[in-house]
């Protein structure tokens, strides 16, 4: 399929079989327009499970090598989601093996392997797992409320801060706040 | 997105070729059988004694078992190349060719439980198992070199057991012993064995897969 033939924006990833597709063909422009649609849900998939900003593009890059090497493994009668999330999980356990506990703020590796058991395929199926979302429960509404803006859907602070009519700063410390008290209470109940 | 994410699209781009797609794994499976019986039947024509002279009793009075055994391989087979493509999670088809396949071999093994203690001079049927079983897995592992398995330890365990399951039925029509207790220990627990040796050797043989065919 020509690149030609597929135009416009894809909604919420309807297209990217094609586009797949298209890809396996030989069509570049398809290709690229893939892996810069895919890229930022990579990215709220990985921001979804704690990791630090500096780390996400790193984890990107790594799974979008792993896309490209693997792109003959996809087939039409499979969901582009399932397959393209289940190399990414793969590629986020591989970096968190390699590089160890990334920081002192992080979920090790087994309670990154506890919260990733839900075997949710999107971020917000991450965040909204039996678990996390008992978690996400126990916070004030403006930190829950934060915390998905920044962490699920990838607004940036300034962002959040002009929708909540917020200042930034108190965008950052109710995020922060938020972050911590999460992983505290994760922590109080074994993970 | 940061401007190295954005290189690397360009540059991944510019570096795409068509790709053959991999085929399904039903058809994969069928080869992998095929092949891993002609592997087996050849390596006991060229490498041992040869079929045991009563050999057609295999396909008479214990046809059901050789049956189960030939679906065992053929079904783990299936799931080691479903597993070979990634996904977020095991997929009911594969659980179920999985369990089934290393169902039929708990009965196999249940079948034998109740017999005496095995001949312990019948340990060149160990040699014999482990001469079998080296083609198809080597052949398994090969074919799975095209794929991306995310599972590993679990492709490796349905590589394995596959490959076990016809080197069995390879056992079967090359060692005319058929007491229950010669069986179970030489020819039926070695799969066990090395199932669970392939899930180890899984999680190594299969780091390093998924290579692109080119589509001219």
């Amino acid at each position: 399929m020509a690149s030609g033939e597929i135009k416009g924006k894809s909604e919420a990833g309807a297209e990217w079989p094609a586009l797949m597709l298209a890809a396996q063909n030989g069509d570049a422009n398809a290709y690229r327009r893939l892996l810069r649609e895919i890229t930022p849900p990579l990215r709220a998939f990985l921001r979804a499970r704690f990791f630090a900003r500096e780390h996400i593009d790193d984890i990107v890059q790594e799974i979008l090598l792993a896309i490209h090497a693997a792109r003959h493994t996809y087939r039409p009668e499979q969901p582009f989601r399932n397959w393209m999330y289940g190399v990414a999980r793969h590629k986020m356990i591989d970096y968190m093996r390699k590089h160890g506990r990334v920081n002192a703020n992080e979920i090790s590796d087994d309670e990154l392997v506890t919260l990733i058991g839900d075997h949710a395929n999107t971020p917000e199926e991450a965040l909204l797992g039996k678990d996390v979302k008992k978690a996400l429960a126990q916070l004030p509404d403006k930190q829950r409320e934060v915390l998905l803006m920044t962490r699920v859907e990838g607004f940036s602070m300034a962002e959040v801060a002009k929708k909540l009519g917020m200042t930034e700063t108190a965008v950052k410390v109710t995020a922060h706040r938020a972050t911590k008290r999460m992983k505290e209470w994760l922590l109080e109940y074994g993970y | 997105m940061s401007t190295d994410t954005d290189k690397l699209i360009e540059s991944l781009g510019q570096d795409l070729k068509p790709v053959k797609p991999m085929a399904g794994a039903g058809p994969l499976a069928a080869v992998l059988s095929v092949l891993s019986l002609a592997a087996v039947f050849g390596a006991i024509q060229l490498f041992t004694k040869g079929l045991r002279p009563d050999w057609q009793v295999i396909l008479g009075d214990h046809a059901g078992q050789s049956f189960g055994i030939l679906a065992s391989g053929v079904l783990a087979g299936y799931a080691a190349f479903r597993l070979c493509v990634p996904d977020t999670r095991i997929r009911p088809p594969v659980r179920v060719a999985l369990i089934v396949s290393s169902f039929i071999w708990v009965l196999l093994l249940a079948g034998q439980m109740s017999a005496s203690a095995p001949d312990v001079a019948e340990r060149n049927c160990l040699t014999d198992f482990s001469l079998l079983f080296v083609i198809p897995f080597a052949a398994a592992i090969f074919m799975a070199t095209r794929g991306a398995p995310v599972w590993r330890g679990w492709a490796g365990y349905a590589f394995a057991m596959s490959a076990g399951s016809f080197s069995a039925l390879g056992m079967r029509f090359l060692c005319p012993n058929e007491e229950p207790s010669h069986l179970l220990v030489w020819h039926y627990l070695p799969v066990l064995g090395f199932t669970i040796f392939g899930c180890l050797l899984g999680q190594i043989l299969l780091q390093k897969t998924s290579t692109p065919r080119s589509k001219k």
